[in-house]
């Protein structure tokens, strides 16, 4: 009776019963309440025009039409991409350097050391990090501008205003990549180090023949999630800048969603969302494609 | 020929002792800058708001507990109380979360059933919709069933969460089949295989996951300012960036910001240094394995 090939993987229970969709059950439940169905609803809002209140009114794809020819979408996108790439080049190279380090024979006692100070940002609550460097970055009550001996008005003036926000996000988010990075250095065996070392290869040359190419895939995986994660920006640039929405020059993507919540253009609103939904895709596309190409 | 060699060894010695200091020196500065907004939080809630305009980071030359002590009486205690909310909210949610998608993974990694692959690629597929998708249509759903303001709309809707589902499947994927098999013949069912061997060898996966799903909620902020606009049942999150004082709406009160936020981010970070690697094992629970 029992074939062991077949049932490889799962236990050998019977085919027809009841169980697995009994554990399944809340699980399912829940999803389908509360992710099936609103997504399906968005869907439908953005194709109206509906304050919230009183009756719905179908325009077909006008919310997109308007949101595309809306200077203050593109707006936000563009910022969006600024705070996305400025952060995130210096983020991916800091934590590869770190961790190359970290991970390095000489170090090895120190680890336990690093590890948790540098992830330790990573650790503190988004809302309280933005309060924290909106004091920090504060025209009189600032840090910076008390240890410069100057008063850059970082938080008003249009030209700085990005600044606070990009070294916050590259003051969160490194510490987390170097513990993604190293995790993966420590998948490099250390007779594969050797074998480089022994065959006269420098640790530069180590780095672009050895490392690089072995932590490839996480390279991928790390890039395509922070894409996502920096397009759903939201609570830095609004609390940095501003005490609920940060005015439209630094405003994120986001605040096209939540300030149409807010004014009642619910319509608007779930395109916007949708509008989110391709720019995220369009962005994991291109990647994926980037590194196959690289290949 | 044996002065050469000293010599380079020598020079080797030299080059790794300035190589190794070099290395300190990197990691040294980039822990400081990790460290320095903490320290800045910390030191400047224990300063009163005048010393900050002239010395805001270094340690209070005037140390005073008057920011907590007004933070705490802060509108009728209403700092604790949401201090409270946040507290409640994140356990219970983190909890039920895991339940949920412990069963669900327990039920993919161990059984095989009809529509199994089906409803498993599209769990998966919807861990790329994001969720600020759904604000919108969930905003209009719950105001139209007074869901609004509550405790529950900030619970029940994240109890599905596919990630920890995922988790928990290939966590359980590991776990031989033979120790349930024998346990069957054994004659126990399937809800005590899944209480009584499942959960316990899932726990070190559980506590890792629980710490991340714990965290995303006690940091959210987005989700609860468009769904909660009464007071009683706003998490701190959503309080700390509104604080005024007197009145005043133009004048920040800094100290009482960075009184507040040190409440906020001190015990989190002693459940860290307390449970560290369990931190560090959920940052990687998903990116490098997968």
């Amino acid at each position: 009776m029992a074939k062991p090939k077949a049932a490889r993987g799962a236990a050998r229970y019977p085919k027809r019963q009841i169980a697995p969709y009994l554990f399944i059950f809340p699980f399912l439940l829940s999803f389908l309440a509360f992710f099936l169905v609103p997504v399906v609803y968005s869907v439908v809002i953005s194709l109206m025009k509906y304050k919230g209140y009183g009756t719905m009114k179908y325009v077909g794809f006008d919310n997109y039409r308007r949101l595309f020819t809306y200077n203050a979408m593109w707006t936000s996108l563009l910022n969006t991409l600024e705070y996305f790439i400025l952060a995130m080049i210096p983020v991916m190279i800091l934590a590869f350097l770190l961790a190359v380090v970290v991970r390095s024979h000489a170090l090895t006692r120190w680890q336990k050391v690093y590890k948790p100070l540098l992830f330790m940002p990573q650790v503190c609550a988004v809302v309280a990090s933005s309060l924290v460097f909106k004091v920090i970055f504060g025209t009189n009550v600032g840090a910076i501008n008390q240890i410069l001996g100057t008063s850059f008005n970082f938080l008003g003036d249009t030209k700085l205003m990005k600044l606070p926000v990009i070294c916050m996000l590259i003051w969160r988010n490194t510490g987390w990549y170097f513990i993604i990075f190293l995790s993966g250095l420590t998948t490099i065996s250390d007779d594969l180090l050797d074998a480089a070392k022994i065959d006269g290869a420098t640790s530069v040359q180590t780095m672009f023949h050895v490392t690089i190419p072995v932590m490839k895939p996480i390279f991928k995986l790390t890039f395509i999630t922070y894409a996502i994660g920096a397009f759903k920006l939201y609570t830095e640039p609004n609390l940095i800048l501003s005490k609920e929405e940060a005015p439209l020059s630094v405003a994120p993507f986001v605040n096209m969603i939540t300030t149409n919540i807010n004014g009642g253009s619910l319509g608007m609103a779930s395109a916007a969302g949708w509008i989110l939904v391709l720019f995220i895709l369009a962005l994991t596309v291109m990647q994926m494609r980037m590194f196959k190409e690289g290949e | 020929m044996v002065t050469a060699r000293t010599a380079s060894s020598e020079a080797g010695r030299v080059h790794k002792i300035v190589s190794r200091t070099g290395m300190h020196l990197f990691l040294i500065v980039a822990s400081l800058v990790a460290i320095a907004p903490v320290f800045i939080m910390v030191s400047g809630s224990l300063k009163p708001i005048t010393e900050l305009f002239v010395n805001s980071w270094g340690l209070p030359r005037e140390f005073t507990l008057n920011n907590y002590e007004r933070l705490l009486n802060y509108n009728s205690g209403m700092i604790l109380h949401s201090f409270l909310n946040s507290v409640f909210i994140s356990t219970v949610t983190t909890v039920l979360q895991l339940t949920v998608a412990s069963m669900a993974g327990f039920a993919f990694s161990k059984y095989q059933f009809r529509g199994k692959n089906f409803l498993f690629m599209m769990f998966l597929l919807t861990m790329m919709v994001p969720g600020e998708l759904l604000l919108t249509p969930q905003f209009i759903i719950f105001s139209n069933i007074g869901w609004l303001n509550s405790y529950e709309v900030q619970i029940i809707p994240a109890i599905a969460n596919t990630f920890a589902m995922f988790m928990c499947r290939q966590f359980m994927d590991s776990i031989p089949n033979e120790m349930l098999e024998a346990a069957r013949v054994d004659g126990a069912g399937h809800w005590r295989i899944y209480t009584q061997m499942i959960l316990p060898t899932s726990v070190p996966t559980l506590g890792a996951l629980g710490i991340l799903q714990f965290l995303s909620k006690w940091n959210d902020y987005l989700y609860p300012r468009i769904m909660i606009t009464k007071v009683n049942y706003k998490p701190i999150m959503v309080i700390l960036p509104t604080l005024t004082e007197g009145g005043d709406t133009s004048g920040t009160p800094y100290d009482l910001i960075l009184a507040g936020c040190t409440l906020v981010v001190i015990p989190m970070m002693f459940v860290f240094f307390c449970l560290q690697n369990k931190f560090l094992d959920s940052v990687t629970l998903g990116s490098v394995k997968g």
